[in-house]
């Protein structure tokens, strides 16, 4: 907005300066400063999620389509989660690229981005809780073990799931549309004395946002969309983590087990990587949310657009981890995984040429790998149970 | 080695590529909250209508005046008023320009 703060208005004219302070006129909130931390966060920040949760996760699901069968209800929601979080970080690009590039692939993008992005979130999320319960279960209730955890249940839960994750977007799905970026403008005289004005310069700007025709049902879907978000996409999946995994602690802590504490430390890391990626963005949110309809100054606003557009990404990042966290932390996993990259070396070796080059990416891949989930990695057994 | 390097500096194009297209990003701005003071009628050019149909927060009028836009509660009196006034002089105007331009074609 050229809204410029040289105070012209103010100089040129007679009886106004006196009258008028700055202060006393409030202009429309271009939020500066959050373009400019989303010019930075939105290509660089969100390329790097996108590579590094691609990788991980399309490593869990081709371990488990060719190497590994899914025998057990853990192996279910292990490869649901991978898939939820592939598609995730698979629609990062697409949704980046398309707000940079005013929605230039259409209106079914944005609702299909829009809505995707949506289903795969609250999927992703409510499947960590599900994993919970399933240790739960196993480690603290051992007794009803065999009858709850098996492998049927285990597809009916992620179907559920699914379900529930598409049903709760589907007013994302609906409401969301992409538009023109104007106002409803009425001048005086004619088109031809306009201010300068972003809003309706040329070439037109496509957003894709809300979009609602009455105004009572735009109030309650904008509170009940992000609403349901943080209620079911984070407190909901928290409180069930945090009941689990107290109870598998407190279990763990009583048995006789030379293992219990590297189980613990996976356990805290689960704990501890889901609430520090995932509570400084919901906060935030939550705040945003309340504040909503409510007036507030432009520096306020701005400072909060600015949290959630560099928190968004710490919680993105969590789908980069769920596949070292959840899948390559286990001992029979990761000799799967052992697997796949030795026969990929071996493929690599006899279709490519430049042979030093796949040995070194995949030998450097494994190393940083064995390093991350290094408290474990001389675990005797596995935590995936 | 070379192909090593190769493929970091492909990496960083590709990057760079997507970045290339961060001068188009837009958002719409947005009245947070409203001016206090009322604005003569003789000073605005203007109005837009801001509502919470779209992706703003808040209902209002943003009246266009030489050099800067100006956000209104519409519920307050000298908003209602600003808009009658445009719409007034929007009237007069249109009907200034009709008459000119039949004046205009009856001459020629």
């Amino acid at each position: 907005m050229n809204v410029s703060e040289d105070g012209s208005l103010f100089n040129q004219s007679d009886d106004y300066s006196d009258y008028y302070n700055l202060e006393d006129l409030v202009s429309p909130c271009p939020h500066d400063n959050n373009q400019r931390t989303e010019m930075w966060v939105g290509p660089y920040v969100h390329s790097v999620i996108c590579i590094l949760g691609f990788l991980g996760n399309s490593l869990v699901i081709l371990t488990y389509a060719f190497y590994k069968r899914t025998k057990s209800m853990t192996d279910v929601y292990l490869l649901n989660v991978a898939i939820a979080d592939l598609l995730f970080v698979l629609s990062l690009p697409l949704l980046v690229y398309n707000q940079l590039s005013s929605w230039s692939m259409g209106s079914v993008a944005c609702k299909l981005l829009r809505g995707s992005y949506s289903v795969n979130l609250y999927s992703g999320m409510l499947l960590l809780a599900c994993i919970s319960t399933d240790r739960y279960i196993a480690i603290v209730q051992a007794r009803r073990s065999f009858r709850l955890r098996s492998l049927s249940y285990g597809r009916l839960i992620c179907g559920v799931v699914w379900a529930f994750a598409l049903l709760v977007s589907i007013p994302t799905f609906y409401f969301y549309d992409r538009y023109e970026l104007s106002h409803n403008t009425f001048y005086m005289q004619g088109e031809g004395e306009q201010p300068e004005n972003n809003q309706t310069s040329k070439p037109p700007q496509y957003v894709c946002e809300f979009r609602f025709n009455d105004s009572d049902v735009a109030k309650s879907v904008k509170l009940a969309v992000p609403g349901t978000q943080l209620a079911v996409g984070f407190f909901l999946p928290l409180a069930i983590m945090g009941f689990c995994y107290t109870a598998i602690i407190v279990t763990l802590m009583k048995a006789k087990n030379f293992q219990r504490h590297k189980a613990v430390r996976v356990v805290l890391a689960v704990v501890v990587v889901f609430i520090v990626c995932n509570l400084p963005y919901n906060l935030v949110l939550l705040y945003e949310t309340i504040s909503k309809f409510s007036e507030q100054s432009c520096q306020d606003s701005d400072t909060v657009q600015i949290a959630i557009t560099v928190l968004q990404p710490l919680a993105y990042l969590h789908c980069c981890l769920n596949p070292v966290l959840y899948a390559f932390i286990g001992v029979k996993f990761r000799n799967h995984f052992q697997r796949i990259v030795r026969d990929l070396w071996c493929m690599g070796k006899k279709y490519m040429t430049p042979r030093r080059f796949s040995r070194v990416t995949s030998e450097m891949y494994v190393s940083s790998l064995r390093r991350s989930v290094d408290g474990s990695s001389d675990q005797g057994s596995s935590f995936t149970m | 080695m070379a192909g090593d390097k190769a493929r970091l500096v492909a990496a960083l194009c590709s990057l760079i590529v997507l970045a290339a297209f961060i001068d188009s990003t837009q958002s719409a701005s947005c009245c947070l909250r409203y001016s206090r003071r009322p604005i003569p009628c003789k000073r605005l050019l203007g109005y837009t209508v801001q509502t919470i149909n779209t992706s703003c927060d808040i209902n209002a009028i943003i009246f266009h005046v030489p050099g800067r836009f100006v956000c209104a509660d519409p519920a307050m009196n000298w908003t209602k008023r600003g808009v009658k006034c445009v719409e007034d002089m929007r009237r007069k105007m249109e009907e200034i320009m009709e008459n000119g331009t039949s004046v205009a074609t009856t001459s020629s």
